[in-house]
C-alpha cells in the first residue's frame, strides 16, 4: 500500500515544494550566484495566471495570449526581432523571455516598471500589442462562469474581476517561472564538471574582462542599468538607433542610451540580441558587447569559449 | 388621569436622553478616531523602512567592500524599500497631518535621490571595476614590453609605470590626490605622434583612455559615494517617527479626555435612564391604581349605564348586563346585530340621519331615544354616542352610554300634559283641556252645558295691588268653584279672570233654570269677602251660558258661544245664555276657522249691511235707520254677528269690518236720500278699537264728503265698554266727532257698566234702551220702572231716546207712555237689505195718515 501511493506524494510534494535540485552552499565570492530555490506560490494562483497568460481574450481582437510573444516551451521570447501584437502592428524592442524575469529587479528594457504585476497588465492596453482595455476584457472573462469561479476561489472575497487581482495571478505565475536547475548553477556549487573546460575558461573570461561586472547576481544580469557603448561609443554600429533607452522614462540626459543590463540565463535559447533585437547570433553579441562596453576585442577562442559558458546557464526543465 | 408630566416635559427628557445618547456616541467616535491604529502601522511602517534603510547600506558596504561581487543584495534592499515606501504612499499618511506631510515629502525626495545614486554607484562602479581590471592587464602588457632606449620611448614608457602605479595606489587609497595622476596622464598624451613603436602607442592609447574613464569614474563614485549612505533618509525617517510619535502623543491625550468623557456621560445617560425606568416604575404603579379606579369606575357605569359597543356599521360588539337587562335580548341575540334591533319607531328617518351624521364625522352625539325591549314595552334612554376615532381621525367604532330615563320622561310627559292642561295658577284645567275635553264630550253626542264665568275685578286687583294678589284672588275664586257641592261640572281656568266650566245635561233640563241654577250656586259660593293683600274683596262676576245641541261639533264654538253669552251679560248686567246650536252657528267650527273664514268675506265683500228702520214714537215717520252687518258664508250659512265682531274684535279685522260697514253705510245713506227718505239718519255702530283709530275723523269726512252727506246725518252707536278705559283719548275723540255734527248714541244701555258720570262726561245725544229691558216689559213692573228711570234722566240730561227690540203693540204703547222718542224693531221693521227698505219704506209710507208731513 504505501509503496502504491509513494509516487503520488512525490508529486504531490513536489507541487507543493519546488525546491532546487541541488542544495549547495556557493562561493559568495562570486559575482554570479547559483539559482538554487523559488519561492512557494499559491498553486490555485499559479493555476489561474497561467491559463491567463494563455488566454486570448486578454487581447482586443482575441488573436494573442501573453505566451504568444513569451512562449515558455521556448525559452519565455519569441524570438523574433520585433514582436508581432494584434493586426500585424509591431513592438518597438525586443521581446525579453518571462523565465526567471521575477528575478529582475525592474522589468522592460528601460525598467519602467518595479513589480511584475505592473509589468503584466501594461501589453493589455498597449495599442500594437494586445490593443485591449480592461472594461472589454472583464466583459468577456465575466462570460466565462469557470473561470468567474477560479477567480472567486483565488480570491475570496469580492469584486473579485478586478485589474488587481488578475494581474496577481499574472505575477503569480511567473513567479513561478524562476528555473535555474542549469549546468553552471551545479558548477558554481561545487560540481566542477558539470560544465566543460571551455566553458570553465570562458566563465573565467567573463569575469576577467568585466562582463561580470554588469551581468552578475543570480540572473546574471536584470539588476542595474548601463549606457549602451560606454566605453567604445555607440555610433555607426548596431546599436545606433532612435531608442533614447532610460532617458524616455526619466528625462535625465545621463540617462540617455542607457538600459536594463539583460539577464543572460536561457541566453542561448533567445536570439536574436539587444534591445533591437539587431543580433541573430550570440557569438556576435558578446563580441560586440566586449568591443563597446569593454573596450576590447576579443579572439575567436575567447569568444566560443565565453558563448560555450553562456550556454551552461540554459536551464533544463525537471521532468 | 393624572398619570404623567405634562406632554412637553415629557418631550424634553426624551430630548435630553437622546440628546446625551448622541454626546456618547460622538465621544466613542472621536475616542475611536483618536485611538486610530492607523499611526500605528505608519510608525512601524516607519520602523520597517529604517531598517530597509539601514539594509540598503548594509548591502553597499557588503558590495563596496567587495564581500559580494554583484548587486543582487542592493537591488533587494532597495525593491523592497521603494515597495514599502509606495504602500505607506497609500495609507494617504500626507493628508494627516502638514508637518508629518512635509517630513514624507522630503523623505520621499530625499529616497529617490538616494536610490538614483545608487544606481549611478552600480553602473560607475561596474565600470570603474572594468576599467581599473582592464587596467591591470594594461600594466601587465607594458611590463612585458621590451625596455626602450630611444630617449622619448624610455620616457613614455617611465611615464606609462607611472600611471600604472598612480592608478594602483588610486585604487587601493581612495583619498590620494588625483592631480599627479593627471598630470602624468597630460604628460603621456602629450607627443605622442613622434614615437614610431606602435604596440607602444596602443598601449598608451589605451591607458590613456581607461586611465581618464577610471578618474572619471573613480571621481563620481567618490562623489555618489558619500551621499549613498543615506544619512538624510535616516534622519528624515527619525523625524518623521518622532512626528508620528508626537501627535500619536496628542491623540493618546485626546483619547484619554474622550474616554472621560465618555465616562461622564455614560454616568449621566445612567442616571437619566435610571430615573425614567424609576418614574416608569411608579408610572406602572398608578396605572395600576388607575386601571383599578378604571375598573371600578366601569362597575359603577356597568351598574348605572347601559353601555354597548358598535363598528362602524352599526352592528353591535359588546353589550353591558345593563343592556341586556333593560332591552331583554341576550347577548348572544345582541351580539352582531345592527342597533335597530331595539328601535322603536318612535323616531323619523330624520332622526337617525342627523344622528349617523354627527357621529360619522367624529362627533359625539347626545340626545333622548325611545327603545323597544323584546317583549315590545318602550323604554327612553339619554344617550351619548361616543365615535371613537384612530389616530388618522378615521371612525373605528362607537361607544354608546346610554342611561333609563323612562321614568323621568314620564314624569315629564306628566308634567307636559299638567302644563299644557292645566293653569299653573289655580291648578285647573285650562282652556287647551277644556276644549280636549269638550270635544271629546261633544263627538259622544254628549248634550252640553258650557258656561263662561269673569272675576269682575281682577284687572283692578292686578294694577291696585298687584299681580301676585291678583293671582291668590283667582286661586281663592277657583278652590270656591271648585268646592261647589251638587252637580258634577268640570271647572276650567281660561286665564285672565275667566273661568269656564262645563257639564253633561240631560234633554229635559231647562237652559233657563239651568243657568239660573248655577247663577246662584256660584253667587252662593261667592258671596263671601275674599281677604287679598290688605283688602276684603267682594266678588263680582259675570257668567254666560251655552248648550250644545245635536249640530254643535265644536267646542270652540260652543266656548264662542258661551263667551259671547258672557259678553252680553257683562253688558247687561245680566245672566245670559247662548244655545249654540242655534240657526246662526250651526256649524262645527271653532274660533279660528272662523276668524280665517271671516277674513275671507270681508277681503272678498261677503259681509253686507242691513238697515232697520227706528220710528218716531209720536208721528211715526222713518227718522233713522241702523246699519247692521250681517255675514253669510256658503258654508256656515248665516253666521250670528255677536258671534264673528267678537271674533273680529280680537284682531285688526273690527276695524276692517267697521270700515266697510262704516262706507256701506254712508254711500246708502246717500243713495236712501236719493230715493227720497229725507230727514233721515244713519246710524252705525262703532267698535272701542275703531274710536281708538286715529284716522277715523278723517276717514269718515272723507267718506262723507265723497258721497255728498252731510255729517249731521250721521250718528255713531258706541257700547259703554268704550267708555271703562275713562281715556282721554276717547275723550278727544268724541269731542271731535261731535264738533263735526256727528250724533252719538249710547247703545245697549244697562247691559254694561253704565254709570251716569260716563253719560254726563261724554254727552251722548241718544241713549238706546236695550232689548233686554223691553222684551217682557209688559209683564214686569220692575223693567217697567227701569225704563221709566232711564227715560227720566235721558230727558233730564237732553238725549233722544230710542227703544230697541220692539216686538209687540203692547211695548210700543208702554214706550211711547213712558216717553221713548223713537222705537225699533221687528214690530216695524226687521233690519233688512237697503233695496228691501226702499220698497219696505214706500209702503210703510202709503199706511201712514200723514205721509205728507213726515216728508216736509
Amino acid at each position: 500500500m504505501p509503496e502504491r501511493n509513494l509516487p503520488l506524494l512525490l508529486s504531490l510534494l513536489w507541487t507543493l515544494w519546488i525546491p532546487a535540485a541541488l542544495a549547495c552552499t556557493p562561493d559568495t565570492h562570486e559575482p554570479l550566484v547559483p539559482l538554487t530555490e523559488s519561492p512557494r506560490q499559491d498553486p490555485a494562483l499559479v493555476s489561474l495566471g497561467r491559463d491567463l497568460f494563455h488566454d486570448v481574450r486578454l487581447s482586443a481582437d482575441n488573436s494573442i495570449s501573453c505566451a504568444t510573444c513569451h512562449p515558455i516551451d521556448r525559452g519565455g521570447a519569441d524570438q523574433l526581432a520585433l514582436s508581432v501584437g494584434i493586426k500585424g502592428q509591431f513592438g518597438t524592442r525586443n521581446t525579453p523571455t518571462v523565465l526567471n524575469a521575477a528575478l529582475n529587479y525592474r522589468q522592460f528594457w528601460d525598467g519602467r516598471s518595479a513589480t511584475l504585476e505592473d509589468q503584466a497588465m501594461q501589453p493589455v492596453t498597449t495599442p500594437h500589442e494586445m490593443g485591449s482595455d480592461w472594461p472589454e476584457v472583464f466583459a468577456k472573462l465575466q462570460q466565462d462562469p469557470d473561470l468567474v469561479a477560479r477567480f472567486r476561489t483565488a480570491f475570496p472575497g469580492t469584486p473579485t474581476l478586478t485589474q488587481d487581482n488578475l494581474t496577481k495571478a499574472l505575477a503569480s505565475y511567473e513567479r513561478s517561472l524562476i528555473i535555474g536547475n542549469s549546468p553552471f548553477d551545479r558548477y558554481l556549487c561545487g560540481q566542477t564538471d558539470a560544465i566543460s573546460p571551455a566553458a570553465r575558461s570562458g566563465y573565467q573570461l567573463f569575469k576577467d574582462i568585466g562582463c561580470s561586472a554588469c551581468h552578475q547576481g543570480q540572473n546574471v544580469g536584470g539588476n542595474m542599468f548601463e549606457k549602451v557603448g560606454i566605453v567604445i561609443p555607440a555610433e555607426g554600429s548596431i546599436f545606433e538607433d532612435d531608442d533614447p533607452g532610460r532617458f524616455a522614462q526619466t528625462g535625465n540626459p545621463e540617462d540617455r542610451f542607457e538600459f536594463r543590463v539583460p539577464p543572460l540565463r536561457n541566453v542561448a535559447l533567445t536570439p536574436p540580441y539587444f534591445h533591437n533585437g539587431k543580433v541573430g547570433s550570440l557569438k556576435d553579441a558578446v563580441q560586440l558587447m566586449a568591443h563597446h562596453q569593454l573596450g576590447r576585442d576579443l579572439s575567436e577562442t575567447q569568444l566560443s569559449d565565453i558563448v560555450e559558458f553562456l550556454n551552461t546557464l540554459t536551464s533544463v526543465e525537471p521532468q | 388621569m393624572n398619570l404623567s408630566f405634562p406632554r412637553w416635559i415629557t418631550s424634553v427628557y426624551w430630548a435630553g436622553i437622546i440628546a446625551t445618547a448622541s454626546l456618547l456616541l460622538t465621544f466613542y467616535l472621536l475616542y475611536n478616531a483618536a485611538a486610530s491604529r492607523e499611526l500605528d502601522e505608519i510608525s512601524s511602517e516607519i520602523n520597517d523602512l529604517k531598517r530597509l534603510n539601514y539594509a540598503i547600506n548594509e548591502a553597499i558596504l557588503s558590495h563596496s567592500s567587495g564581500d559580494t561581487l554583484h548587486y543582487d543584495h542592493i537591488t533587494r534592499a532597495t525593491q523592497a524599500f521603494e515597495l514599502r515606501i509606495n504602500r505607506i504612499l497609500d495609507h494617504s499618511l500626507a493628508e494627516a497631518d502638514d508637518h508629518l506631510a512635509n517630513l514624507w515629502n522630503s523623505f520621499q525626495q530625499s529616497a529617490g535621490v538616494r536610490l538614483q545614486m545608487i544606481e549611478t554607484y552600480k553602473s560607475h562602479y561596474s565600470l570603474l571595476h572594468n576599467s581599473s581590471a582592464y587596467f591591470l592587464m594594461i600594466a601587465r602588457q607594458a611590463r612585458a614590453l621590451p625596455v626602450f632606449t630611444t630617449p622619448l620611448e624610455a620616457e613614455k614608457q617611465h611615464q606609462l609605470e607611472e600611471l600604472i602605479l598612480g592608478i594602483q595606489k588610486l585604487m587601493a587609497f581612495t583619498h590620494t590626490d588625483q592631480v599627479p595622476v593627471e598630470n602624468i596622464i597630460s604628460a603621456l598624451d602629450h607627443n605622442l605622434s613622434s614615437i614610431t613603436n606602435r604596440s607602444l602607442i596602443s598601449l598608451i592609447q589605451s591607458a590613456v583612455s581607461h586611465a581618464r574613464i577610471l578618474m572619471r569614474t573613480r571621481n563620481e563614485i567618490n562623489e555618489v559615494f558619500d551621499n549613498i549612505n543615506g544619512r538624510q533618509t535616516t534622519r528624515l525617517l527619525d523625524q518623521l517617527q518622532s512626528a508620528v510619535i508626537d501627535i500619536q502623543r496628542t491623540q493618546l491625550q485626546q483619547a484619554a479626555e474622550y474616554r472621560q468623557m465618555m465616562a461622564a456621560t455614560s454616568l449621566l445617560l445612567l442616571l437619566m435612564i435610571g430615573a425614567l425606568v424609576y418614574r416608569q416604575s411608579g408610572l406602572v404603579r398608578q396605572l395600576a391604581a388607575s386601571k383599578q379606579i378604571l375598573e371600578l369606575q366601569n362597575l359603577a357605569l356597568d351598574k348605572h349605564a347601559i353601555v354597548s359597543e358598535a363598528n362602524v356599521r352599526g352592528e353591535i360588539t359588546y353589550v353591558n348586563d345593563q343592556f341586556v337587562n333593560i332591552s331583554g335580548y341576550s347577548r348572544d341575540e345582541l351580539l352582531g346585530e345592527n342597533h335597530r334591533l331595539v328601535n322603536s319607531g318612535a323616531h323619523d328617518r330624520a332622526f337617525f340621519k342627523k344622528l349617523w351624521q354627527t357621529i360619522a364625522r367624529g362627533d359625539t352625539w347626545h340626545g333622548e331615544i325611545r327603545n323597544q325591549k323584546k317583549n315590545g314595552d318602550y323604554y327612553w334612554v339619554d344617550a351619548s354616542i361616543v365615535p371613537i376615532t384612530d389616530s388618522s381621525g378615521r371612525v373605528e367604532k362607537y361607544i354608546s352610554i346610554r342611561t333609563d330615563i323612562t321614568e323621568e320622561k314620564n314624569n315629564t310627559a306628566r308634567k307636559l300634559y299638567k302644563q299644557a292642561n292645566f293653569s299653573d295658577v289655580t291648578g285647573l284645567p285650562n282652556r287647551y283641556y277644556a276644549e280636549n275635553a269638550i270635544q271629546n264630550l261633544l263627538k259622544n253626542k254628549v248634550r252640553l252645558m258650557a258656561a263662561m264665568l269673569d272675576i269682575a275685578d281682577l284687572r283692578r286687583v292686578n294694577s291696585s295691588l298687584g299681580y301676585v294678589e291678583g293671582d291668590q284672588l283667582l286661586r281663592c275664586c277657583a278652590k270656591r268653584l271648585n268646592n261647589i257641592p251638587g252637580d258634577s261640572a268640570t271647572f276650567c281656568d281660561l286665564g285672565g279672570g275667566h273661568f269656564l266650566f262645563f257639564a253633561e245635561i240631560t234633554e229635559q233640563q231647562d237652559p233657563h233654570q239651568l243657568s239660573a241654577d248655577w247663577y246662584e250656586k256660584i253667587a252662593f259660593t261667592m258671596k263671601e269677602p275674599i281677604a287679598v293683600g290688605p283688602a276684603n274683596l267682594l266678588i263680582r262676576f259675570h257668567l254666560g251660558f251655552s248648550i250644545s245641541t245635536e249640530e254643535t261639533k265644536s267646542a270652540a264654538l260652543l266656548m264662542s258661544a258661551a263667551h259671547s253669552a258672557l259678553s252680553r251679560a257683562k253688558d247687561n248686567r245680566t245672566l245670559s245664555y247662548f244655545i249654540a246650536g242655534d240657526s246662526q252657528s250651526g256649524s262645527q267650527i271653532d274660533s279660528l276657522l272662523l276668524e280665517a273664514a271671516l277674513q275671507q268675506a270681508v277681503k272678498s265683500g261677503r259681509l253686507t249691511v242691513n238697515y232697520q228702520p227706528q220710528i218716531d214714537v209720536r208721528t211715526g215717520h222713518v227718522k233713522g235707520m241702523e246699519a247692521l252687518v250681517r255675514w253669510k258664508d256658503d258654508k256656515l250659512g248665516w253666521v250670528s254677528p255677536e258671534l264673528f265682531i267678537n271674533i273680529a274684535e280680537k284682531s285688526d279685522l273690527i276695524l276692517d269690518i267697521g270700515r266697510l260697514v262704516l262706507k256701506t253705510a254712508i254711500y246708502q245713506l246717500r243713495d236712501f236720500q236719493l230715493a227720497g227718505m229725507k230727514n233721515v239718519r244713519m246710524s252705525v255702530n262703532l267698535s272701542p278699537r275703531q274710536i281708538y283709530d286715529k284716522g277715523l275723523i278723517a276717514e269718515i269726512c272723507m267718506l262723507a264728503d265723497s258721497a255728498s252727506v252731510d255729517l249731521r246725518d250721521l250718528e255713531l252707536e258706541l257700547t259703554e265698554g268704550v267708555l271703562i278705559d275713562d281715556s282721554e283719548d276717547v275723550l278727544y275723540q268724541l269731542l271731535k266727532l261731535k264738533d263735526l255734527g256727528i250724533s252719538l248714541a249710547l247703545d245697549d244701555f244697562g247691559t254694561g257698566y253704565s254709570a251716569l258720570s260716563y253719560l254726563q262726561k261724554y254727552s251722548f245725544d241718544i241713549l238706546k234702551i236695550d232689548k233686554a229691558f223691553v222684551s217682557g216689559m209688559e209683564d214686569s213692573a220692575r223693567k217697567q220702572e227701569m225704563v221709566a228711570a232711564i227715560i227720566a234722566m235721558a230727558r233730564a240730561m237732553n238725549m233722544t231716546i230710542i227703544a230697541e227690540g220692539v216686538e209687540t203693540e203692547v211695548e210700543a204703547a208702554l214706550l211711547a207712555r213712558l216717553g221713548c222718542d223713537l222705537y225699533q224693531g221687528y214690530l216695524y221693521a226687521r233690519p233688512m237689505p237697503a233695496d228691501d227698505l226702499i220698497d219696505w219704506f214706500q209702503g210703510y209710507q202709503q199706511l201712514q195718515p200723514d205721509n205728507d208731513r213726515s216728508f216736509a
